[in-house]
């Protein structure tokens, strides 16, 4: 050991990382460090990990994955900035108590090669990788990736995640099972850090005026039919009372894919999986905006257009604009994910401290009697990737490590200023690498619940978020409504208990191709994506007629999509199925 | 003889010296990146060492679908804007000039000209709100008029003429100005000898203030063409949305959108080479125009 | 002149007076909406429902916008850009336009420079072979690179050029004749009678810079560095949603609401609407065209 300012925390991970090596040298089994709360799993991939160590030859491979580096080595990011973020005084982008504890802890001293607004941060990504300018870390999307591996401009991180990566780490980037790590895997080898994410984020939920329901004497949406029946009342029966027209089903913004207030959820409850690749009848990969089921949706989209009930002009306004009508209590339904009561949903809801509109949250209804499958993702949206110019590829598993160190266990003294400032606590957004939890909040939803309506929290004891969403549900029911979002995740039958259900009763549908984009996609799916979106928006607003839908098909597989769907399925059966 | 030339003239190059300097490095430099038009660009292998591919992105771009759209939405919405925004401003500033309290004329033309100073950024924030269908102003008039509100943004048929209205209306001020500048510059002499010779106000507007026009009207004009195929970036990138791609995309977006957000930068090399070059046809053309029939000589 | 008018003249007086105001009033009514809507509340704003009067008037945009260290910081840097851009852009601006308004017989080379700056209008090599100019000449990220590529500007070259043309021949002659140097000519002589052109293209340049917002997306790496537009870009357009985690929807709750970006804008657009009353009245005599040959 190199380093002699160490703290509890480090000592912390410095023990569990000697067992571990340890484990690897003398190849014992199954020596779980209760402290970091690894699971038996944790220790195989562990396991293995170090068994890789012995195959690459000599034990002084054996490497500590905490190991301070002394001197400090120096490693370049480009990052994100946030105008919301409040700096302690003194500290900036490139100077802030998080950085200071990664060279502190670590030897990691993180310099910023840029730093800007994300709403430009893609162009920017680009801008540097076109004038082969990339710093040691950065995060970039699918697409980007590819193509970075393309170019032959990345590090291989196969070996250095085997050596560096902790066991708490393993397991953490694991627990879908090791989809989202394969998918940064080119030909076998590791190319990027998959940003994890839960999948099950992505699933969609009905919200409905609860009040309108029983004020105009309806039953709670169960099937596909209960909702179009709901929306039509909540069009035609003046809901609120005012004596005029003023109405509308929906709230929908203009990108009908979006996930809040888009029609994700409406699609999904047609077994219709737009964007998505699903399998058809012969087991082959299909594309699902391409299916009947699409039609049929459309189509039943397009009616409730043209009786009025969604807003007429939805297709030209932005989130904010559509939330007016929430606003100012004129419609009645929308569909989103769990967030939605996050944003953009309070600050029409909760006014002057009253929940002043009596939304509640459903799972999606079904058009049949099967029920509706939630389309969801791969759960990553961005990979984190490494220079091949960097000296120290290693330095990135270490700050990985970190992270999920840190994130996983509630926080200490020590720890707090790797998330906290004094006055902010969005301050972990500056953390080099953030990954999230997998399955955290689906999980927990089965628990939270149950804890909120018992009011008592000792199910949830270890799980930092399942916590706060507790302690913000009881705040709520005395009295603060700043906390509605939370109450609506975590309240029985809240947003987060039906995730679970899903969950448990697998109404997930995952979209089938997890690779990076083929060729074929790269050349030609923003057209088609493009021209998906045009015409599939111009049917919804009957401004072509739903039987468009057909030459669609015919173009969309005439200009690519043979191609791609070709491509895919040569990807899934090199996938094995 | 020479020498004597020489020692006139050294002083002159001298004074050009450090604009030269700056743009051969900053606009002709950048222009050796014109050959990522040829080449299947790879970044990390940079200009040099990609592969060489010929007119390949060319033909590729011509075997887009959509190139012929852009390139009609381009030509027809920057010539409407030409047309709009050289007869708009001829009109305002007859009237102008017609106007003989200096309090208005002053006041007016410090209103007309305000739009000019904001960035299309700022306006395309404030054009979102001001013709929503619902609750902007625009459409509130237009109903209360008893009109159906139209969704100006939205609307394939309208979005065009949203772009050319709203650039004439930032800019109509700015080459009013101008021509009020030319108007001024009329010798007075001619108007008292059109009237002595019994000319009205009318007559007197055709026959000595509009030929006075001519010189700065053919100088716009000539400016402008050289911009045929600049449809107006700023403008239509904070206005568009995907609804409107059919009738608003022009070819700088298109060319964004390829170079930045779909990472081919050898065919958006190739359709801004293609810009440029057809520009460059337009105001050689004009120029020589100028020159031959109008005897003006721009630059 | 005739001060008795006619009952015609009248009408068309009384049509015109109306048409130029109904005119200016539709170049104010942005101006007005924008700054009623910064002045009312929140809620109000957010309905919608402000026009051209505030609704519940406040003033804590203003106070928010204000103490924003990002607005301050990138309202800084443009006046900083508006102030050294404008320098070297109207130092360039006469020192190329005077020799280019030399007849060839003057300046045999005259026209190869000419069109040697106008191709620069036209042809450009594209974002990206530019980006790599600015970080090869080492600009990147300082006041410069927002300053230098921009540092020449054609258009307002070829204005002053035929401004310069207009000028009386005469005066010229006779200083050379004095045995004056080209560089005493130019700035005794047709600088101190093009004050009015100057004027009004020292107000285009600094409004172009004011404007321009792209340059500083793309050559800056800090949001501190970051020119008023390139920010309020960030504030006024929407955010892409399709890549949103729940962790970012957090934090939209708190993101700037309708009134504080119409203060931000109101407060982007005063320097201009304070530089321009001091300007406006070269205007006029500003842009005078000569050399039309008779």
């Amino acid at each position: 050991m190199t380093s002699k300012h160490l703290n509890r925390t480090a000592i912390a991970i410095v023990t569990c990382a000697l067992i571990l090596s340890a484990c690897g040298n003398s190849d014992t089994t199954n020596s779980t460090n209760s402290n970091n709360g690894a699971s038996s799993n944790a220790s195989e991939s562990a396991n293995s990990g170090a068994s890789a160590n012995n195959n690459d030859g000599a034990s002084s491979e054996t490497v500590d994955p905490a190991a301070k580096y002394d001197p400090p080595i120096e490693f370049t990011i480009v990052g994100e900035s946030d105008p919301n973020l409040k700096f302690d005084s003194g500290q900036t982008y490139e100077k802030n108590g998080v950085y200071d504890m990664y060279e502190k802890d670590l030897g990691i001293s993180i310099k910023n090669k840029w730093m800007v607004d994300s709403k430009q941060y893609p162009e920017k990504v680009k801008l540097s990788i076109a004038s082969d300018d990339i710093p040691d870390l950065m995060k970039v999307t699918v697409d980007d990736l590819q193509q970075l591996v393309e170019n032959d401009i990345l590090a291989d991180l196969t070996d250095v995640y085997e050596k560096y990566a902790t066991d708490e780490t393993k397991t953490f980037m694991t627990s879908d099972g090791g989809k989202q790590l394969d998918s940064a895997k080119f030909d076998g080898k590791l190319m990027a850090i998959p940003v994890t994410n839960s999948p099950y984020n992505d699933a969609q939920f009905l919200y409905v005026r609860k009040d309108w329901l029983q004020k105009l004497n309806l039953t709670e949406p169960k099937t596909m039919d209960d909702v179009l029946k709901i929306s039509e009342a909540f069009t035609k029966q003046d809901p609120d009372g005012n004596g005029k027209e003023d109405t509308v089903g929906f709230v929908a913004q203009k990108e009908i894919y979006n996930p809040a207030y888009g029609f994700a959820g409406f699609f999904n409850g047609f077994h219709a999986y737009p964007g998505a690749w699903v399998k058809d009848a012969s087991g082959k990969l299909a594309y699902g905006s391409i299916q009947p089921e699409m039609k049929t949706a459309l189509k039943a989209l397009q009616d409730l257009f043209k009786a009025g009930q969604l807003d007429k002009e939805f297709f030209t306004v932005d989130h904010m604009k559509a939330n007016e009508l929430v606003a100012n209590g004129q419609a009645g339904m929308a569909y989103g994910p769990f967030w939605l009561t996050s944003w953009p949903m309070p600050s029409a809801v909760v006014k002057d401290n009253k929940v002043t509109a009596d939304w509640e949250v459903y799972p999606i209804p079904s058009a049949d009697d099967s029920p509706a499958l939630n389309q969801v993702g791969l759960g990553v949206n961005a990979y984190y990737v490494v220079s091949k110019k960097s000296e120290h590829p290693e330095a990135a598993i270490k700050l990985l490590n970190r992270f999920i160190e840190v994130d996983s266990h509630p926080i200490t003294p020590e720890t707090k200023a790797y998330k906290f400032g004094s006055s902010d606590q969005e301050l972990w957004k500056l953390n080099p690498i953030v990954v999230m939890s997998q399955d955290l909040n689906a999980k927990t939803g089965g628990l939270l619940s149950k804890a909120v309506e018992a009011k008592d929290p000792s199910s949830l004891d270890g799980n930092v978020s399942g916590t706060a969403y507790y302690n913000d549900a009881i705040k709520f029911l005395d009295g603060d409504t700043s906390l509605w979002s939370s109450w609506m995740n975590a309240k029985p039958h809240g947003s987060l208990e039906i995730m679970n259900q899903y969950l448990t009763a697998s109404q997930f549908l995952t979209n089938a191709f997890t690779g990076a984009p083929t060729p074929a996609m790269v050349a030609k799916k923003s057209i088609l994506d493009q021209k998906e979106q045009e015409l599939f928006t111009k049917i919804v607003i009957n401004q072509a007629p739903v039987d468009e839908f057909d030459k669609f098909v015919e173009e969309w597989k005439s200009l690519g999509g043979e191609e791609i769907t070709t491509e895919v399925n040569d990807w899934s059966a090199k996938r094995g199925g | 003889m020479i020498l004597k030339r020489w020692a006139r003239e050294w002083y002159l190059h001298l004074m050009l010296l450090p604009a030269i300097i700056i743009v051969l490095i900053y606009s002709y430099g950048p222009m050796v990146g014109l050959v990522i038009a040829f080449e299947k660009y790879v970044p990390a292998k940079g200009m040099i060492h990609s592969k060489w591919i010929g007119l390949d992105n060319f033909k590729y771009v011509i075997s887009l679908p959509d190139t012929y759209r852009v390139l009609y939405n381009t030509v027809y919405i920057s010539f409407m804007k030409m047309v709009a925004g050289l007869i708009a401003p001829i009109i305002v500033a007859l009237l102008l000039n017609e106007i003989r309290a200096m309090v208005f004329k002053r006041l007016y033309q410090t209103f007309i000209y305000l739009p000019h100073f904001l960035s299309w950024i700022i306006l395309g924030g404030i054009m979102l709100d001001i013709l929503s269908p619902s609750s902007g102003l625009a459409n509130q008039l237009l109903q209360s008029l008893g009109f159906e509100p139209i969704f100006f943004l939205g609307d394939n048929r309208w979005f065009p003429y949203v772009l050319v209205g709203s650039d004439v209306w930032k800019e109509f001020g700015f080459s009013t100005i101008v021509y009020l500048a030319a108007l001024t510059g009329i010798n007075p002499s001619l108007y008292e000898a059109a009237e002595i010779d019994g000319a009205n106000r009318w007559q007197q507007t055709r026959h000595v203030t509009l030929p006075g026009m001519v010189p700065i009207m053919i100088l716009l004009a000539t400016l402008s063409l050289g911009q045929i195929l600049n449809a107006g970036f700023d403008q239509v990138f904070n206005l568009y949305n995907a609804q409107v791609y059919e009738s608003g995309d022009i070819i700088d977006t298109l060319v964004y959108r390829l170079g930045l957000q779909q990472a081919q930068y050898g065919v958006a090399t190739a359709v801004g080479l293609f810009k440029s070059v057809v520009s460059f046809v337009f105001i050689s053309l004009s120029y020589i125009f100028a020159y031959r029939f109008a005897n003006y000589r721009i630059f | 002149m005739d001060y008795r008018m006619s009952w015609s003249r009248k009408c068309f007086l009384a049509a015109n007076y109306t048409f130029l105001t109904v005119i200016s009033l539709l170049c104010l009514i942005p101006f007005i909406h924008i700054f009623a809507v910064s002045l009312s509340s929140a809620a109000a704003a957010s309905a919608g429902s402000v026009k051209l009067w505030p609704i519940d008037f406040t003033i804590a945009s203003y106070e928010n916008v204000l103490s924003k260290r990002e607005f301050l910081t990138s309202f800084g840097v443009s006046l900083k850009r508006v102030l050294l851009g404008t320098a070297v852009n109207m130092l360039l601006t006469v020192l190329v336009a005077y020799p280019l308004s030399k007849e060839v017989s003057h300046f045999r080379l005259r026209t190869v420079y000419v069109w040697f700056f106008v191709l620069t209008m036209l042809f450009s090599g594209g974002l990206i072979p530019l980006y790599m100019t600015v970080k090869m000449t080492g600009l990147m990220d300082s006041i410069w690179a927002l300053v230098i590529p921009a540092a020449v500007p054609v258009y307002n070259i070829v204005l002053l050029l035929n401004f310069f043309r207009g000028l009386p021949k005469e005066l010229e002659e006779s200083a050379t004749i004095d045995g004056a140097n080209p560089f005493i000519i130019m700035w005794k002589i047709f600088v101190p009678l093009s004050v009015p052109a100057l004027a009004t293209l020292t107000l285009f340049s600094m409004v172009m810079h004011w404007n321009s917002w792209f340059d500083g997306l793309i050559f800056m790496n800090q949001p501190e560095h970051y020119p008023l537009q390139s920010f309020l870009q960030t504030v006024v357009i929407q955010r892409d949603m399709r890549f949103l985690t729940p962790e970012d929807v957090e934090l939209l709750k708190l993101v700037s609401d309708r009134t504080s970006s119409a203060a931000q804008i109101f407060v982007a657009t005063m320097p201009i609407l304070l530089v321009y009353p001091f300007l406006q009245k070269y205007f006029v005599h500003g842009i005078v065209l000569g050399s039309v040959k008779e």
